[in-house]
């Protein structure tokens, strides 16, 4: 007894509980953890057999239970795969898990037993659940035969499945069917040699939800080796969001490299166009000079108006080339117009040139057709087309005409402007609506800005434009949609 | 000595006006002919014996001045166009004349693209002038003097 007061003090601020029976079961040592959790006085307990401390129907199998222990004694945990309780001296059944060990000293066998309050590792784990739970990502654990041991509510959620639901499933459901045989083979792999790794690797990994629908996911593993057995934690991530986005970005990039194009074409293309007038202007001066010199005054007089011809020509080309920059962000509010209206104010500018050419112009609205759109845009797309159709009329015809048509269905408003004139080469037709571009005779007036600006407005308009054309004629035709039920 | 005859193949009247005026100005310069567009201008190429006769005499080789951005077939075009006679053996720049690029195009890759046949001697930004012609001349021609 001598020997256990020695000890007593180091045992005694132990933090686990602990209790020493004789082979009698009698106790001869607790210490402070014990006697908390018990709900005993310091040395209280010393001298009562060791059933004082188990529920009254446990006593008297657990006598029987302790010799038998006694007889091949090792240390183990007691009662494994079953629920233990202990009892407090006010009564109160508390759950524990209890090691023994056996010791002798001075020819006595004494049995240590130290307990666990499962209560407070109940606590704990379910702190830890809290924590998993508010992991962002999905995590699962799984044993080595696949089946799920531990799923957070991240989990559930992005596989579809409710409460505890994934416990005990086998992992492989949450894998498309035609994946699932390579899945377990994957798996016996990687539980016979794991390491912490990526799955997949740079491939597109896909998980199934409960009700059968699959998404993108990215996995990442991590053994964990307890002392029981080998789990496998598995990361899970949703990538659904994240390859739309990608998606999106990588469809925006192929949109800015075709704008980046067609902006280096369009500064090549204006450079040009508004150098080679302005080297002629140049060129004709230098005449003129020489022209003074030689006081050769007539043809002074008709390079000045060979220069002045080319500045007003530049001066158009500098317009239209701004109007085709601001029409992107051209800035106007919606009204209400009659097609018929704009029409007969176009043709009415157009109507001298026309004349001029023998184009008829012509137009076939029956009844009124309004629509609620920016003016300027619809203005400046109807007059381009309509121009063109003038310029490039066929001379050799007798019965040129440009014939405007309109019609409406629901909130769906199609202009269509035809004429007979040469028509677009059929291999020029798809550059029809580029900048600089320019098909018929370039003796007609022109920067080969009019489509690409047309194209500009019907874009921002939220049309349509198409056309038919061949050396009979050219149809373009308009579709845009009439917002003002939706104004008002 | 002999004079050199200059080839303007051009689709601006203006252009070819004032590079005609230009060259008709110079000393070194005999004659000037001009067409519209690359078409015609390598049909006259195309055929070396009436092409010689109408530019004799040579030397020293006529001399032309190519414009790139024109309808129909461009300089480029032109360009390959005389890049395949010279591989049939049906013209020899080094004897039969100089190809001088003309046009208001400064950029860069329009001047390699041009400088990349070894039968362009020069690439000129428009509008030619005296001071132009003569540098070019003096740097082409050996047998050409240049009034001082």
């Amino acid at each position: 007894m001598k020997v256990f007061e020695q000890f007593s003090l180091a045992f005694y601020a132990a933090p686990n509980a602990m209790v020493i029976v004789d082979e009698g079961g009698s106790i001869v040592f607790t210490n402070r953890a014990l006697d908390q959790l018990f709900g005993y006085e310091r040395g209280q307990l010393l001298g009562q057999t060791i059933e004082r401390l188990l529920p009254v129907n446990k006593r008297d199998g657990h006598t029987t239970l302790r010799a038998q222990y006694l007889r091949d004694p090792k240390v183990r945990e007691m009662g494994a795969g079953r629920s233990l309780f202990g009892v407090t001296r006010s009564g109160r059944e508390i759950p524990l898990e209890i090691g023994l060990s056996h010791f002798e000293l001075d020819q006595e066998s004494y049995v240590m037993a130290s307990l666990l309050d499962r209560n407070a590792r109940r606590e704990s784990e379910k702190m830890m659940r809290l924590a998993v739970d508010s992991a962002a990502s999905a995590m699962i654990m799984s044993d080595v035969h696949g089946k799920i041991v531990l799923a957070n509510t991240n989990a559930h959620d992005i596989f579809g499945y409710a409460g505890d639901e994934l416990i005990g499933v086998d992992i492989d459901n949450l894998l498309p069917e035609s994946l699932r045989t390579r899945h377990k083979e994957h798996r016996s792999g990687f539980s016979a040699a794991p390491s912490k790794r990526a799955m997949g690797f740079d491939l597109t990994l896909m998980g199934q939800r409960k009700d059968g629908s699959e998404f993108p996911l990215e996995i990442g593993l991590t053994p964990i080796d307890s002392a029981v057995e080998r789990l496998i934690m598995a990361t899970v991530i949703d990538i659904t969001e994240r390859q739309e986005r990608t998606e999106h970005l990588r469809q925006k990039n192929i949109e800015l490299k075709r704008l980046n194009q067609e902006l280096a074409q369009f500064a090549y293309s204006a450079s040009h166009d508004l150098k080679a007038p302005l080297a002629s202007v140049e060129g004709l001066l230098s005449c003129v000079e020489a022209d003074m010199e030689a006081e050769q005054y007539d043809a002074a007089r008709s390079n000045t108006v060979t220069a002045r011809r080319l500045t007003r020509k530049l001066k158009s080309l500098i317009e239209s080339i701004l109007g085709v920059a601001r029409s992107g962000t051209l800035q106007e509010s919606s009204v209400q117009l009659s097609i018929a209206d704009v029409v007969a104010d176009i043709y009415e500018a157009a109507e001298v040139l026309a004349a001029q050419r023998g184009v008829t112009l012509e137009l076939a609205i029956d009844a009124p057709i309004r629509i609620f759109t920016q003016p300027t845009r619809l203005r400046q797309v109807i007059e381009n087309l309509v121009y063109n159709g003038i310029h490039y009329a066929d001379k050799s015809r007798t019965d040129p005409f440009v014939m405007i048509r309109a019609q409406r269905i629901d909130q769906k408003v199609t202009v269509i402007v035809e004429d007979n004139g040469i028509g677009i080469p059929a291999e020029r037709q798809e550059q029809v609506f580029e900048v600089f571009k320019r098909f018929g005779n370039h003796k007609e007036p022109g920067h080969g800005l009019g489509l690409a600006l047309v194209k500009t407005h019907i874009d921002q308009l939220g049309g349509k434009i198409s056309f038919r054309s061949s050396p009979q004629g050219t149809t373009f035709s308009i579709a845009l949609t009439d917002t003002s039920t939706e104004q008002a | 000595m002999n004079k050199i005859t200059a080839f303007i193949i051009d689709d601006s009247d203006i252009d070819r006006y004032i590079a005609g005026r230009v060259l008709n100005r110079s000393e070194a310069v005999g004659g000037v002919e001009e067409v519209s567009d690359g078409v015609e201008g390598l049909d006259m190429l195309s055929n070396r014996d009436e092409f010689t006769k109408r530019f004799s005499p040579i030397p020293p080789r006529p001399l032309i001045f190519l414009d790139i951005n024109m309808p129909g077939m461009n300089g480029f075009e032109m360009l390959a166009g005389i890049q395949k006679l010279k591989d049939d053996g049906l013209v020899d720049p080094q004897q039969d004349f100089v190809v001088v690029m003309l046009t208001s195009s400064a950029d860069r890759q329009d001047r390699e693209k041009s400088l990349a046949y070894d039968f362009v001697t020069e690439y000129v930004e428009k509008p030619l002038s005296v001071e132009k012609l003569h540098s070019l001349i003096s740097t082409t021609y050996q047998e050409v003097k240049l009034p001082t």
